[in-house]
């Protein structure tokens, strides 16, 4: 069973995410946090990152420089939901290749889809 | 009148002198002659006295014997002695003497008998010269015997007195050169003088009837005409002396009250000439320059100014390759206060009858740090309100799409999901109203609604509204309500809306079966409300931000806690708007206590 785990802030965001992805058939956990979530993953490195930038303490963008830095090939697929669009996030994401970024409001279908195919393509 | 010039002038002199030489010369003559007629005269009657009174005989003496008359002539010698002769009472000579040149003239010119002395004056036939004859009576044994008469010539002018008078002559008109020499030496700084003169009014286009330069009336003439025109010109300018003190006050007053404008204006300003020198810089240039700002007048901008910026920027409008004839502006952070934002405008000032010709140029310094503080906070607010609207519209929909999944959703989760929506929207509604009242707020369109309340009844029904809405992890509500409390003149809606937001938070922040109170007293003049929780308390840090919008604690207790940040900056907003104080205290991990101060005097005045 693929682990995903989700960083948000936002505890209802987290709960149904979390959810969801149970109910397609992924092992989910969750953070509050950027620093949580680092916790989370020094303790168990999940297949999959869903994580919302604007967080305290440490924003999304920050726990992915900081997970490019300490462990790149440990975390295959990063998906950031951001509800902003600016240039900056956007220039920032084309010097990381495998982050992807996701509009909020988020579609939870597509998000499934994203990670199923994702999968397939790295277990093949 | 002719003019006379200094040639003439010798020549005026030489006549002058010739003039008085003759005046002199025929003076001296005319005295001379009439001297010697004088003298001839008394010579002739006394010569005829003394021949009268000889005897007949001693007169008219027999042939052959000298004749007095002959003694007469030859002592005559030189003199103007014409004749002698005796007559008889007929006229017929009886002895002659003369000259030689002379010839006696007939006797029948004085035949009439006479017995006394008589002068009688006649010409010569021949040369026509004058004789001057003197007759007495001759006697001779008592009896007219004849006459004696006696010839003088009458004298002339004499040539034996030209060289006296030219002797007289010469130092008179040698004085003539010497006079004229001297004066003309006398007269040259006058003359000078006079041009001088001339060509000064010539200098000021003074008009001169005279053209002569040399001429002491003309002189006088011009130094009169000089000395009026002077005058005439001391009172022009005594008069424009006055008018331009006048002037320079009216216009010193002008710049003082320019420059007073210009240094009470609320941004450095500074003007520069052509050559980029500074002729003016108000106070405020203090503040970027470091020093007295007199210091820098009359210096260029690389010289005062540290930003590179500036320099560069000012230079462009003083340099004479690329000079701009356009305004212009830079941003930049001063390096003496680099927390200020500045921004630097230029403005090339043109002279107001040529647009192409700069005189100089004016330069405001504006500090931009307020607007871009404004904008940047506007920014945020906007960020802020954007996120706070989004992010329950994304859990909104998210919940919807996993309703939609109607195969694998079970009960549970579906009751879960509506429940997320219904809170979601209620944040959102909250959101919005908390939005409006702080916009309305600020904007200050705001008007309280003052209404008389019951103090105690209006927190009592608050407290019961806020325990409904919440249900509370098992939250004990303290309420302690002075006896005293009595009415106030409030506008309810708002306050109740504060006081409910600080009831919410001291519950929504809580501990777990931990304790709310509300407390309420009143003294003279203020009505304080105190909600009390004991939660985990405000760190200092978040003590110091925890009224501005939006700002929520980076605590990951409060962070679990659904909120956007406005409540507490809208409860002061309402506090202020009652003239009232909304005040912190709080202990982290103890609990905080929020203190509502309302001056009851300004309540009532203000219902009043």
């Amino acid at each position: 069973m693929k682990k995903i785990l989700i960083v948000d802030d936002e505890p209802h965001v987290a709960l149904i995410l979390k959810q969801f992805l149970e109910r397609a058939g992924y092992s989910v956990d969750t953070a509050l946090n950027g620093e949580q979530g680092l916790a989370r993953i020094a303790e168990q490195m999940p297949d999959a990152l869903i994580t919302d930038v604007q967080m305290p303490k440490m924003s999304g963008l920050e726990l992915c420089e900081k997970l490019v830095s300490r462990n790149p090939e440990l975390c295959q697929l990063i998906i950031l939901m951001t509800s902003r669009t600016d240039r900056d996030i956007r220039t920032w994401s084309e010097n990381h290749p495998y982050i992807l970024l996701m509009e909020k409001p988020l579609s939870l279908r597509r998000l499934v889809a994203l990670l199923s195919h994702h999968f397939e393509t790295v277990d093949d | 009148m002719k003019k006379i010039t200094e040639e003439r002038f010798g020549l005026v002199m030489i006549i002058a002198a010739l003039a008085v030489i003759f005046l002199i010369a025929g003076q001296f003559l005319i005295h001379r002659q009439k001297t010697r007629d004088a003298a001839l005269r008394i010579e002739g009657r006394n010569v005829v006295h003394l021949l009268t009174n000889l005897s007949y005989e001693q007169l008219v003496p027999p042939e052959r014997q000298n004749n007095i008359l002959d003694l007469l002539n030859t002592r005559q010698i030189d003199s103007d002695f014409a004749y002698a002769a005796v007559v008889d009472t007929s006229g017929r000579p009886l002895a002659v003497s003369s000259s030689g040149a002379a010839l006696i003239p007939p006797a029948e010119l004085h035949n009439e008998t006479t017995l006394w002395a008589t002068e009688h004056e006649f010409q010569t036939q021949t040369d026509r010269r004058t004789i001057l004859e003197f007759r007495a009576p001759l006697l001779a044994k008592g009896e007219l015997a004849g006459y004696v008469r006696v010839g003088y010539f009458k004298p002339g002018f004499q040539f034996q007195e030209a060289p006296f008078i030219a002797q007289l002559a010469l130092p008179i008109f040698l004085l003539v050169p010497l006079t004229y020499l001297m004066i003309r030496r006398e007269l040259k700084p006058l003359r000078e003088a006079n041009q001088e003169i001339n060509q000064a009014l010539k200098r000021q286009h003074i008009s001169t009837t005279i053209d002569s330069t040399d001429n002491f009336q003309d002189f006088m003439q011009n130094f009169k005409l000089f000395i009026h025109e002077i005058d005439r010109r001391f009172g022009e300018l005594n008069n424009q002396n006055f008018k331009t003190k006048a002037t320079t006050l009216a216009l010193n007053y002008n710049r003082q009250r320019i420059e007073s404008a210009l240094q009470s204006l609320p941004d450095a300003v500074l003007v520069m000439d052509e050559t980029g020198k500074a002729t003016f810089a108000n106070s405020k240039l203090k503040t970027l320059i470091g020093g007295s700002v007199t210091s820098i007048i009359g210096t260029k901008p690389h010289e005062w100014c540290e930003d590179k910026e500036v320099s560069t920027l000012l230079a462009r409008y003083y340099s004479n390759q690329s000079r701009l004839h356009r305004s212009d502006s830079v941003d930049f952070k001063p390096s003496l206060c680099p927390e200020k934002t500045m921004t630097v405008s230029a403005y090339p000032l043109f002279t107001p009858k040529d647009t192409e010709t700069i005189f100089g140029t004016l330069v405001v310094f504006q500090d931009k740090t307020q607007e871009i503080l404004a904008k940047s906070a506007r920014d945020q607010f906007i960020g802020s309100v954007a996120h706070e609207l989004k992010s329950p519209l994304n859990v909104i929909h998210m919940s919807a799409e996993t309703l939609l999944d109607l195969d694998n959703i079970s009960d549970d989760d579906r009751i879960r999901s509506i429940n997320i929506i219904n809170d979601e929207v209620e944040r959102l509604s909250t959101l919005i109203t908390n939005l409006l009242n702080i916009s309305m707020m600020e904007a200050g369109n705001m008007v309280l609604d003052y209404q008389r309340v019951k103090v105690s009844d209006f927190l009592q029904d608050t407290v019961m509204s806020v325990a409904r809405g919440n249900q509370a992890d098992g939250v004990q509500f303290d309420i302690q309500l002075s006896n005293n409390l009595s009415t106030t003149d409030v506008d309810k809606n708002l306050l109740r809306i504060a006081v409910n937001n600080l009831l919410t938070n001291a519950i929504k922040y809580n501990k777990p079966n931990g304790k709310v109170t509300l407390f309420a007293d009143e003294t003279d003049d203020q009505l304080i409300i105190k909600i009390s929780d004991t939660g985990f308390g405000i760190t200092e840090h978040d003590q110091e931000r925890i009224f501005e919008k939006f700002y929520r604690s980076e605590n990951d207790h409060i962070r679990q806690k659904p909120g956007h940040g406005l409540g507490l900056a809208l409860a002061r907003e309402i506090v202020e708007l009652h003239d009232g104080k909304l005040s912190l205290q709080s202990t982290p991990g103890e609990g905080s206590t929020f203190t509502i101060t309302l001056k009851k005097t300004s309540s009532l005045l203000k219902a009043s």
